[in-house]
């Protein structure tokens, strides 16, 4: 994938391609789900606007999905207090919960390793953090979700 | 901040989920694994919980992009060329609007915002209603059936473009639907023949066609049904489902979310079939 900051169109390309994805990382990232549409809105405005905005080395992909958490950075410094909520009552809805009520950084650190397939490095450089902390978040993820999955297990018996 | 030697063994056994550590590290930790039972439990509770995180993950992938979402970012960019797909009457596109027509849609897209987006700014005749998502509907099967031919370039087709005739007389007598193979070569792509599926119970053809850069793209029709649901456009995973209707024929264009100009292949396509 490549990017030329010049080339709207091609920007437009990249990010549509990569919507449902980018979509689904904001959503690890923000506060409900509502506000991880408006994560992903207010990233491509900013690609679009300004090129500085996909700054950085390396793929398009990973420089997008540092922007998406840059941008949900800054929109989440003004709105922390605000519950955390699904938004809707769609079959995904209680997924979407769960991700939205694990602990600040842990789904984002699994889903940038663990899904997307991106190396520590690379995903402690979308992050902002160091490949120490990034370790513990996958770690820490992990066990989370084996906890929510045995408590499903417990609750269906 | 200091972690005890039971969390630092878990997130080493995390990283050697993830090919993270080095040869010596991971056989150390694999001589570890097989003389320790505490160690082997952490191994299969995070191994368990990585697999149920991916399948979290996996089914919100399944969940449509909101259709206003996928407008706000198709029509945020540098002006594009308009495009006007037709209302109940096939033969009504009539061309790109004028300027005037283009601002007063962006008028009314900001001042409507939501679901009231550019398209419908420049076709107020479309009646349109909530995007469909029940996995059950016939789109889900357009979208699976999509998904697999399109990844398999040496058998896209049933019926090869060398006999447009044949595809004609074939589909036409399998759907009922009377129909032109569009020349889309305006728009680099090119026919590669045509396909007969079902979809929703009712039977569904196809046309497709082929860019340059071997991105498939799809024209489907099958008769209106009195309960389907009108909708304009949607994306699916990475596959994005453009819609018009005649008074008795629902045509789609398939292709990938990522060709941009699939709305202007909409267009053409509805004027030419």
């Amino acid at each position: 994938l490549t990017i030329a900051a010049s080339a709207p169109l091609d920007l437009r390309r990249e990010f549509l391609s990569l919507l449902p994805r980018l979509r689904r990382f904001a959503l690890t990232l923000a506060r409900s789900a509502t506000q991880a549409d408006e994560v992903v809105r207010a990233a491509y405005g900013c690609a679009i606007a300004d090129s500085d905005c996909l700054s950085g080395e390396g793929p398009a992909a990973a420089r997008l999905f540092a922007l998406i958490r840059r941008t949900a950075a800054d929109l989440n410094a003004t709105s922390k207090s605000e519950p955390v909520q699904a938004d809707d009552f769609q079959p995904s809805g209680e997924r979407k919960t769960l991700v939205l009520s694990m602990p600040d950084g842990q789904a984002s650190a699994f889903l940038l390793v663990d899904v997307e397939n991106f190396s520590y490095l690379q995903a402690a450089d979308i992050l902002g953090i160091t490949q120490e902390l990034l370790a513990s978040h996958v770690c820490d993820a992990r066990r989370s979700f084996a906890s929510t999955m045995a408590q499903t297990v417990q609750l269906r018996a | 901040m200091m972690r005890g030697s039971n969390e630092q063994r878990a997130i080493r056994l995390s990283m050697m989920l993830d090919g993270e550590l080095g040869l010596e590290e991971r056989r150390e930790l694999e001589s570890t694994l097989q003389n320790d039972l505490q160690a082997r439990s952490m191994h299969e509770t995070l191994r368990e919980g990585g697999r149920h995180g991916r399948e979290v993950f996996a089914e919100l992938l399944k969940e449509p992009v909101p259709l206003d979402l996928v407008r706000s970012i198709k029509t945020a960019s540098s002006p594009r060329k308009a495009v006007r797909l037709p209302g109940d009457q096939v033969g009504l596109f009539s061309g790109k609007p004028t300027v005037s027509q283009a601002a007063l849609a962006i008028l009314l897209a900001v001042a409507l915002g939501g679901g009231i987006g550019y398209m419908l700014g420049q076709q107020p005749s479309i009646t349109r209603q909530a995007v469909t998502t029940d996995d059950g509907d016939w789109l889900s099967d357009v979208v699976t059936h999509y998904r697999i031919f399109s990844r398999q370039p040496e058998n896209l087709v049933e019926m090869p473009a060398s006999d447009p005739a044949a595809i004609v007389e074939w589909l036409l007598g399998s759907t009922g639907i009377n129909f032109r193979i569009p020349d889309l070569s305006e728009n680099d792509l090119r026919f590669e023949g045509a396909r007969l599926f079902a979809a929703g119970g009712l039977p569904v053809g196809e046309l497709l066609y082929r860019s340059a850069e071997g991105e498939v793209i799809s024209i489907l029709f099958r008769k209106n049904q009195p309960e389907d649901d009108g909708f304009s456009e949607l994306i699916r995973d990475n596959i994005a489902l453009i819609s018009w209707k005649s008074p008795t024929t629902t045509y789609l264009v398939v292709g990938p979310s990522s060709a941009a100009s699939l709305d202007e292949i909409a267009a053409k396509a509805a004027g030419l079939i």
